[in-house]
């Protein structure tokens, strides 16, 4: 610790210039490396792990096409469907396919009817779109009336959807924005050249890329703006605390240049900002501004007691690195306990936030008294630093802090209870995740895919494997047998809203005929697209697949839906199908979400006892160790539990959110305990109650700015387009204020209540 | 519509043919092409539109390539035209719907059409089929591309392609 203060004291306090030099060609490459900086939104890679979930999902993968590939396009028409639109919608289907990337198309125009007198499949609308008894018949059969299959027109043939497959090489997200772009453009343009007579055509387009391309797009509007605002709202909550525009301003130089190295890190060392990172800006910002604030309010302390601006600077920097480097330490604990996850996401998000945390503390104890060295050749900003205590407010404070010591027994209790009671509530704990909760619902790509499932029901689905038993092949009248049997089972299933197959797309197909051609699957089978083949029977043809298509409604109700699956296939006597585990994207991000959240959960106690552990090694004091578990603990415990209450469970988002506020929200523990250590020190003191009270009368005004312009910061989140970014600050922010409360209240009851019988150990 | 497909001509012998070299020039260009499409060659017909680009590759010998799509489906056109020395006689190696596979074309222009023949038959989908495609450059500089498919056991003949192709400003 000696050795890095006098490098502080060497570097920025006695060489200024150099250090001034030093920096701003830091800073220059820091810009570069900002610029650097790439955007995903890192849901592919979430779930990436060896659990058994994953690698049935990716076998899955490997044998079917997957259709979370696909883009849905939403064609709408005020008149509903007829000769006209219909005319219209088949040339934006012919056009559509020249846009680059595109490999296969699905649309009302490509549904078909068995052809007994060919024994072939035919178009189902009529080539001569202006028969309109024909079209009437074919429109009607379109919109699915009786069948489980999907329909691919509205009932009141207003609305119909295309899907739209995608090269597997262009469903990177690069290339993706790239078909999206174009997609909107041919939309845009079918839309302005709609025919009066055809009631114009409306055009919104949808699907899981459509949504991660939404997402990037949020995550690239949201860095500017959240850390512009993070920026602004900590300079107003400076000014509004230090009552001086300068200082206010001199305070802001420190969090905004950190802000700065640590994006130029990332950008040089290759971090993505994605939906997990994409806070973290904001939060090294807010947390440089905390560790700042400590170092202003220390310096223009002495400047006020009469001391020299140097001296100040200096002595300041003795008292305040330790514990601006122990805060440090915790959020990087709180971080690097998140290395625990499976997820390489995750893993991503831990080593960007230590090194992150650490990048701005590096930053804070150089550059800040820098800043004041150079500030102090102001004039103007000389002036307005000294800052002289203030006898009147400081008693009315010590007021309520005599109030606690007294009550210390009590408090404590009632602290323990509330925690005991706030982790019952929170424990076991109830998981949730959505794959579309990282997006608004009046997203148009949320908007549009609402339409699309009212059209043709949900684009997700529970994937069932089915595997030929050996010695059967697709031509076996018993593997039709079995997969009626599989389907009459999974339509009795409650929530399930169709069960496509090959079963009944042949069913449909051949509704109506008195064929038993269609009975053979391997013959008739041929005559599907390769596309839809590929979705429905694997590559080797040993195996096939049965999609229940549900809507996406948290991972609690695909947990559930999957197990009633499992009930309904377990109770039937198969001889040609055995059926595999479900799988699929759904079932597994829902699987594996749980286990992550739960995983995180585990990273969140390691922090939790791990904090304490450092925080009473590094005092030296096991009182300080125990006195900082329950004022830590509740607020995460307390937030946890109001959201299990709520219905809102644990998500990916809360859960990361409740393990960086604890590291956070330790801080002004450990900002507690330094200024008791410092008391203790000195040999004027009469009882250690006094240390107490003297202790929370200087600490608690600090304390109260830095989580006010910690919460202003993070209330920047407030803006983003993301529901689990805004999510994510909202729970900062509540258990900021709920740690502020407990330290200037919990704390010091349970460190009066202990007497410190432990002393120095 | 992975029934229209790639056609790669290949004639190494390389020379003159003043009116031949004309006729394929006026292949040269961009082009989109709208018409019908019978899939699998005899079952019912579907709207079908193309975009392609003719391209000299030798002085007797020009490529047709581009996309077609169907309202079920699009897939890859190419056309490689060459002609031999005298100018009169044209060959092709063929990729067409309905046969799905690799078929030698060869033939002979009257006038602005030049008529490909399939040289072999080929079995698809449990059918024995010829083809004989026909492209006509029409003198208002359009150009007409007609696949007639022959069912040859059933003796059934089927216009499985016809499409107009328009030069594109």
């Amino acid at each position: 610790m000696k050795y890095i203060v006098k490098l502080i004291l060497q570097t920025s306090v006695a060489r200024p210039i150099i250090s001034m030099v030093v920096i701003g060609l830091l800073a220059i490459l820091a810009a570069v490396g900002v610029l650097r900086i790439q955007y995903e939104d890192g849901l592919k890679t979430l779930f990436s792990s060896e659990s058994p979930a994953f690698q049935d999902y990716k076998t899955q993968a490997k044998s079917f096409t997957q259709n979370e590939t696909n883009i849905a396009v939403l064609v709408e028409t005020k008149n509903g469907f007829n000769s006209a639109s219909l005319t219209e919608l088949q040339d934006f289907i012919l056009e559509v396919q020249f846009v680059d990337g595109i490999t296969a198309i699905r649309s009302i125009f490509s549904l078909r009817r068995f052809d007994e007198a060919n024994e072939s499949f035919s178009p189902l609308l009529p080539s001569d779109l202006n028969d309109k008894k024909a079209l009437g018949a074919a429109l009607k059969s379109a919109s699915g009336a009786g069948s489980t299959a999907p329909a691919m027109i509205s009932n009141d043939l207003k609305q119909t959807v295309v899907i739209l497959s995608i090269s597997p090489k262009m469903s990177e997200i690069g290339g993706t924005a790239k078909i999206l772009h174009n997609l909107r453009q041919l939309t845009d343009e079918f839309a302005q050249s709609a025919r009066f007579d055809s009631g114009g055509l409306k055009f919104g387009i949808t699907g899981l890329l459509s949504v991660r391309a939404s997402i990037i797009k949020g995550l690239k509007t949201d860095q500017m703006r959240i850390n512009l605002l993070g920026a602004v709202l900590g300079f107003i909550v400076s000014l509004i605390a230090f009552r001086s525009f300068w200082v206010a301003a001199v305070n802001t130089i420190t969090p905004v240049a950190a802000l700065l190295f640590s994006l130029g890190a990332f950008g040089w060392l290759g971090m993505p900002i994605n939906v997990l990172t994409n806070a973290l800006p904001v939060l090294i910002l807010v947390l440089a501004s905390s560790d700042s604030i400590h170092i202003t309010y220390e310096i223009r302390r002495r400047l006020g007691l009469g001391e020299g601006e140097l001296e100040a600077i200096k002595n300041t920097m003795r008292e305040m690195a330790s514990p601006s480097i122990l805060t440090s330490l915790t959020t990087i604990l709180a971080f690097s306990s998140l290395f625990y996850s499976q997820s390489p996401i995750i893993r991503d998000l831990a080593l960007a936030g230590a090194s992150g945390v650490f990048i701005a503390l590096v930053v804070v104890l150089f550059l800040h008294p820098l800043v004041f060295v150079i500030a102090m050749r102001v004039p103007i900003i000389r002036r307005s630093l000294p800052k002289a205590p203030k006898p009147g407010k400081t008693v009315n404070i010590g007021g309520i802090f005599h109030a606690i010591i007294r009550h210390s027994r009590s408090i404590s209790v009632i602290g323990a209870l509330l925690s005991a009671g706030a982790l019952w509530v929170l424990l076991p704990l109830q998981t949730s995740y959505r794959f579309l909760e990282n997006i608004d619902t009046t997203t148009p790509a949320a908007v549009v895919l609402d339409k699309v499932e009212k059209v043709a029901g949900p684009i997700s689905s529970i994937n069932i494997p089915l595997r030929l038993n050996v010695g059967v092949n697709l031509s076996d009248p018993s593997v039709n047998q079995d997969l009626a049997a599989i389907h009459r089972a999974l339509e009795q299933v409650q929530e399930v809203r169709s069960v496509l197959s090959v079963f009944n797309l042949l069913e449909r197909a051949t509704a109506g005929t008195s064929t038993t051609g269609a009975r053979d699957l391997s013959r008739v089978l041929a005559l599907f697209p390769d596309r839809v083949q590929s979705v429905l029977i694997s590559k080797d043809q040993r195996e096939l697949q049965v999609l229940l298509m549900v809507p996406d409604n948290g991972s609690r109700a695909v947990a559930r839906l999957v197990k009633r699956a499992d009930r309904a296939l377990a109770g039937l006597d198969l001889k040609a199908l055995k059926p595999a585990r479900p799988t699929g994207f759904l079932v597994m991000s829902s699987t594996l979400s749980d286990s992550m959240i739960r995983q995180l959960t585990i990273s969140f106690l390691i922090a939790a006892l791990s904090c304490p552990i450092l925080i009473g090694l590094w005092f030296r004091r096991v009182d300080f160790a125990l006195a900082a578990v329950i004022p830590n603990i509740l607020p995460i415990a307390f937030v946890g539990g109001l959201l299990t209450l709520t219905g809102q469970g644990i998500q990916l988002t809360s859960a990361l959110a409740l393990t960086i506020a604890f590291g956070i929200a330790l801080d002004d523990s450990i900002h507690v305990f330094n200024r008791l250590d410092l008391i203790d020190r000195d040999k004027t003191k009469v009882t250690p109650d006094q240390d107490i009270w003297l202790g929370m009368v200087h600490i608690s005004p600090v304390l109260v700015t830095t989580t006010a312009i910690l919460s202003a910061g993070i209330m920047a989140t407030q803006v983003s387009v993301m529901p689990m970014i805004r999510l994510f600050g909202l729970l900062c922010i509540a258990t900021f204020a709920l740690a502020l409360l407990c330290d200037l209240v919990l704390l010091p009851a349970i460190i009066s209540w202990l007497k410190r019988p432990f002393r120095r150990v | 519509m992975r029934r229209i497909l790639a056609v790669l001509v290949m004639l190494a012998t390389l020379p003159s043919g003043s009116f031949a070299t004309e006729l394929l020039s006026g292949f040269v260009g961009a082009w989109v092409g709208e018409g019908t499409v019978r899939p699998s060659g005899f079952d019912a017909p579907q709207k079908i539109r193309c975009k392609v680009e003719g391209k000299r590759t030798s002085p007797l010998q020009i490529s047709f390539a581009g996309r077609c799509a169907t309202t079920s489906g699009a897939g890859a056109l190419g056309l490689l035209i060459a002609t031999n020395k005298s100018g009169k006689n044209y060959a092709a190696k063929v990729l067409l719907s309905p046969s799905d596979a690799e078929v030698d074309f060869s033939g002979k222009n009257v006038g602005r059409t030049i008529t490909l023949t399939q040289r072999e038959p080929i079995r698809n989908r449990g059918r024995l089929l010829t083809s004989v495609i026909t492209l006509t450059l029409e003198n208002d500089g359009m150009i007409g591309f007609i696949n007639q498919v022959t069912d040859i056991e059933k003796n059934q003949q089927q216009q499985a392609l016809e499409v107009i192709f328009r030069r594109l400003p």
